[in-house]
């Protein structure tokens, strides 16, 4: 498959129609372009809530009551530490406490999420693995999975730079739920750095979902990928 | 920022495939592939129909002669005291009036004369006509600014009551030549365009009669506050020529 790069540009045009006070706005003839992407977001299975941890208890020093350490626990679950697609993570568990899940993404990239304190986690992030889990305080009955929320592999501004989300052959990007990115310093609590989906038709590991979408940026790593992980 | 104009073509393709129909067809391998635009129309105030124009009536309005205000020489003196007296507007945008009569609406023009988005010289004539006590007028092209609006009835008028102000039809920047060219239309993060109306550019030799020649968006469900960012994804008409770039000349 051959590939080119057709610009270093952060803005495109096309055509020669010159009109002066469009000229004096542009400083460009003919028309701005808005490139976009098609992406192929895969045919992520349905979300998992225990796939990471199967029910187990765990210390704050980090001890799993039946695999001990939290890598056994993790290749003793169904998912084995590893995401179908980058997708959030979901937790739930007894006893008041801050859970940190720390990772990767799907460009390999550390990164680490924690709950606020109390029982559960719907994680904002997109996590390609998970590496370690860690709590506050003593837990109980803890389990961890995955959600329906899938991670997108460039920057989304905002949800008015979605042109569609297919689900197989239907279009369905107003019933779907889009995040844009977060742009802040990222931190343990912030949002995903690139923007996530949760789409509308359910995840069933055979319905391919397809977004178009404008990048934020093409020409820094930040606008294109989104800000460090944290 | 840096910027590149990637062709001077009217049409451009990418790839190398060939097949013999389809070239024949395209006179290019490959496939055609057409640019589309990501349009910011802003933050608009909300609609106000008598930013202009207040309850104008007696001698505010014409009898058998044309009485013209003028924008901002006029404003602070009614009827030109409502909530634009400057005649500049916050973003390209068309005009409403509503007139009435207590029995039967005296027949009159009424001329908006101003300037688009580009600076380019610009009006839109309403005629009234066929009594009745009320009657609401929308327009059909954007103004930037208003410059005079101009009264005129060849009988005694001055028991009409005008009002005139701006609505939430929204102007393009660039010549749209049919809602099939529109991708989308974000009200912030809402996508309505199956609700919002998008008239074409009015390809015809523009008179005050014509429509817009660049093309509206009306949104619908969500209307302009003040708070709202509107955005439009659309392909342009034609890139390579002045008139599909940014329509007919203005009249």
């Amino acid at each position: 498959m051959s590939k080119q790069n057709i610009t270093n540009a952060s803005q495109l045009y096309s055509g020669k129609g010159r009109y002066a006070p469009l000229f004096g706005r542009n400083g460009r003839v003919g028309s701005r372009i808005d490139p976009l992407v098609k992406l192929d977001l895969g045919a992520p299975i349905i979300g998992d809530p225990n796939g990471m941890i199967e029910t187990q208890n765990l210390t704050s020093a980090g001890v799993f009551s039946v695999d001990v350490t939290v890598a056994a626990a993790l290749i003793a679950a169904a998912l084995d530490g590893v995401c179908d697609i980058p997708r959030n993570i979901v937790a739930a568990w007894t006893g008041t406490a801050v859970i940190t899940i720390t990772g990767t993404d799907e460009y390999d990239e550390p990164m680490s999420e924690a709950s606020a304190s109390g029982t559960s986690l719907t994680g904002k992030k997109a996590f390609k693995t998970i590496n370690n889990i860690s709590v506050s305080g003593d837990v109980t009955a803890l389990t961890v999975g995955t959600g329906d929320v899938l991670g997108l592999p460039l920057q989304l501004e905002g949800e008015y730079d979605i042109l569609a989300l297919y689900a197989d052959i239907t279009e369905e990007k107003i019933a779907s739920v889009f995040v844009a990115a977060d742009d802040s310093v990222a931190t343990t609590t912030t949002g995903d750095i690139r923007g996530t989906v949760n789409p509308d038709t359910v995840l069933d590991g055979s319905v391919n979902f397809y977004c178009w979408m404008k990048v934020k940026g093409t020409n820094t790593k930040r606008e294109l990928v989104g800000v460090t992980q944290a | 920022m840096s910027k590149q104009s990637i062709s001077n073509a009217a049409h451009m393709f990418s790839g190398k495939g060939r097949y013999a129909p389809l070239f024949k067809h395209n006179e290019r391998v490959g496939s055609c592939i057409n640019p589309i635009i990501k349009v910011d129309l802003g933050v608009p105030i909300a609609e106000d129909a008598d930013a202009f124009i207040v309850g104008a009536t007696s001698t505010e309005l014409p009898d058998t002669e044309t009485v013209t205000y003028a924008f901002p020489e006029d404003g602070g003196t009614s009827p030109v005291d409502g909530a634009n007296q400057s005649g500049v507007l916050d973003v390209p945008r068309n005009m409403m009036m509503l007139i009435s009569h207590a029995s039967s609406i005296v027949d009159m023009t009424v001329l908006m004369t101003g300037k688009d988005e580009y600076d380019e010289d610009m009006s839109e004539l309403f005629t009234v006509s066929g009594g009745g006590t009320a009657i609401f007028f929308v327009g059909n092209k954007a103004f930037k600014k208003v410059t005079s609006i101009a009264f005129t009835s060849a009988a005694n008028a001055e028991a009409n009551t005008i009002s005139l102000g701006f609505g939430h039809w929204l102007g393009l920047p660039l010549n749209l030549e049919g809602t099939h060219d529109v991708l989308a239309f974000y009200a912030d993060n809402n996508e309505e365009s199956g609700a919002a109306h998008f008239p074409a550019g009015d390809p015809s030799v523009a008179t005050p009669s014509t429509n817009d020649v660049r093309g509206l968006a009306h949104p619908e469900t969500t209307v302009p506050n003040g708070a709202i960012h509107y955005w439009l994804w659309m392909k342009v008409k034609g890139v390579n020529a002045k008139e599909d770039l940014v329509g007919v000349n203005q009249a």
